[in-house]
């Protein structure tokens, strides 16, 4: 749409497990122009690579990011575009946090706590950056909380290390909270949010504790999702409902301590290329894979031996 | 408040003008992205094979608050920003919390997310170069 809209070509290397599961969204983005190779693709050195390695691979972001990059550099006049987990993308994102601070001043409404659910950060860090800003400068005190996968716990379960961005190895190390550049969440995870790190801005304000983080199970978040749909309306995305579910969570908390607070969470889009992953949850086949510390253990094994 | 309406949208006009950066607050910044091959912070020069130069400004730059959203951008956000922040009435009473429940709601445009507001940014950074 972007691309569309300034008339520039389009590449989009799309994780083949999501390229097969959400054959609608491939489908628009053709509509408005775009190219899609399910990654990892036969195109790129670093594809034929992961394929020779990982004959069959549904493959991950931190695959096709690779993919995308080596594309990038090896074509003249192109450059990477990303969704999330770089400062830039939080800063454009900043327009979600700006619009909601200033909507909530003309209601005259002070919020407790903001939630956003948390794969690379984008959603997260454009919602909560405008009220952390104010929570840095010593103007307030907000709770902030980050909804993460169960399947893919890059906060609380992940390291705060360097760590490759991607599979291919190509992109510069960032410091963050990671499950290491070669853990690929089970295929049978379909919430979304997959990806192995986080944004190093995220990374770095939970770490000096001012932040905190939930990992929820697919099948409660599904829960929630089906609960939302019915009440509010909206059919919301499985990655805006591990928000749903944390915000569920604690307004139950606050009914069963009589407490009133002001919860803001971020909805951050609509679940109508997803439902592949809802009929799995109507129809029971859903599954909740958590990893064991055992397979972290071997993921964290690999990471890149940096000075701390 | 209990008087807040179901929907509500900003003013057109209240539409942010700038993107705000979050590191510029921060004591302790994040820390650098190191180049692989020497483990040293990767240089401007390095990130501009794979990014638009005025994104890999954005990307660097840990001081500046404010950035200047392009003219062209805020005309594009213009088709579908404001996002509408709700107030969850219906979800507070199926609950029966005491909580009050408000969400920003991104969904509205054709793409389904959030993700547009960066994508925009990046694509007329790309155009422009």
């Amino acid at each position: 749409m972007a691309s569309a809209f300034f008339k520039l070509d389009c590449r989009v290397y799309m994780v083949k497990c999501s390229y097969e599961q959400k054959p609608f969204r491939r489908e628009v983005m053709r509509t408005y122009g775009a190219s899609v190779t399910p990654s990892p693709s036969m195109s790129t050195a670093i594809g034929k690579k992961i394929n020779a390695e990982h004959p069959g691979t549904t493959g991950s972001l931190g695959c096709a990011i690779s993919e995308a990059v080596e594309a990038a550099v090896t074509h003249e006049g192109y450059r990477y575009v990303l969704g999330s987990v770089l400062s830039q993308v939080l800063l454009h994102q900043s327009i979600i946090g700006l619009e909601t601070q200033t909507a909530l001043r003309q209601l005259g409404v002070k919020p407790d706590v903001i939630i956003g659910c948390a794969g690379g950060g984008s959603n997260l860090g454009g919602l909560i950056s405008p009220f952390m800003g104010e929570v840095l400068r010593g103007e307030a005190q907000y709770r902030f909380i980050a909804a993460e996968p169960a399947s893919c716990p890059s906060f609380t379960r992940g390291r705060y290390a360097y760590d490759f961005c991607d599979t291919g190895r190509v992109c510069p190390l960032q410091k963050m909270y990671t499950l290491g550049a070669d853990f690929i969440p089970s295929a049978s995870h379909a919430g979304g949010l997959r990806y192995h790190g986080m944004s190093a801005t995220l990374s770095e304000l939970y770490a000096q504790g001012l932040m905190e983080a939930v990992a929820l199970k697919q099948t409660d978040v599904f829960e929630a999702a089906q609960f939302f749909a019915r009440t509010e309306g909206i059919l919301p995305a499985p990655e805006s409902s591990h928000a749903i579910r944390a915000t569920i969570d604690e307004a139950l908390k606050c009914k069963a301590e009589g407490r009133t607070e002001t919860i803001v969470f971020g909805l951050t889009g609509t679940g109508y290329f997803d439902m592949t992953a809802y009929q799995s949850f109507n129809d029971g086949t859903m599954s909740d894979f958590v990893p064991s510390d055992e397979d972290l253990a071997a993921s964290f094994a690999k990471l890149p031996a940096i000075p701390a | 408040m209990k008087g807040s309406p179901y929907k509500y949208y900003l003013p057109e006009q209240d539409i942010p003008t700038q993107w705000y950066n979050v590191r510029a607050d921060m004591k302790t910044k994040p820390a650098p992205l190191l180049d692989p091959a020497t483990g040293t912070p990767v240089s401007a020069a390095a990130l501009e094979k794979v990014f638009c130069a005025k994104l890999v400004e954005q990307e660097l730059d840990n001081d500046t608050p404010w950035f200047a959203i392009p003219r062209e951008v805020q005309d594009f956000y213009r088709m579908f920003r404001p996002s509408p922040l709700v107030r969850a009435y219906f979800l507070e009473n199926a609950l029966g919390t005491p909580a009050h429940i408000y969400y920003k709601f991104e969904g509205n445009n054709t793409s389904g997310s959030h993700k547009l507001n960066s994508a925009i940014a990046q694509a007329y950074y790309a155009k422009e170069q």
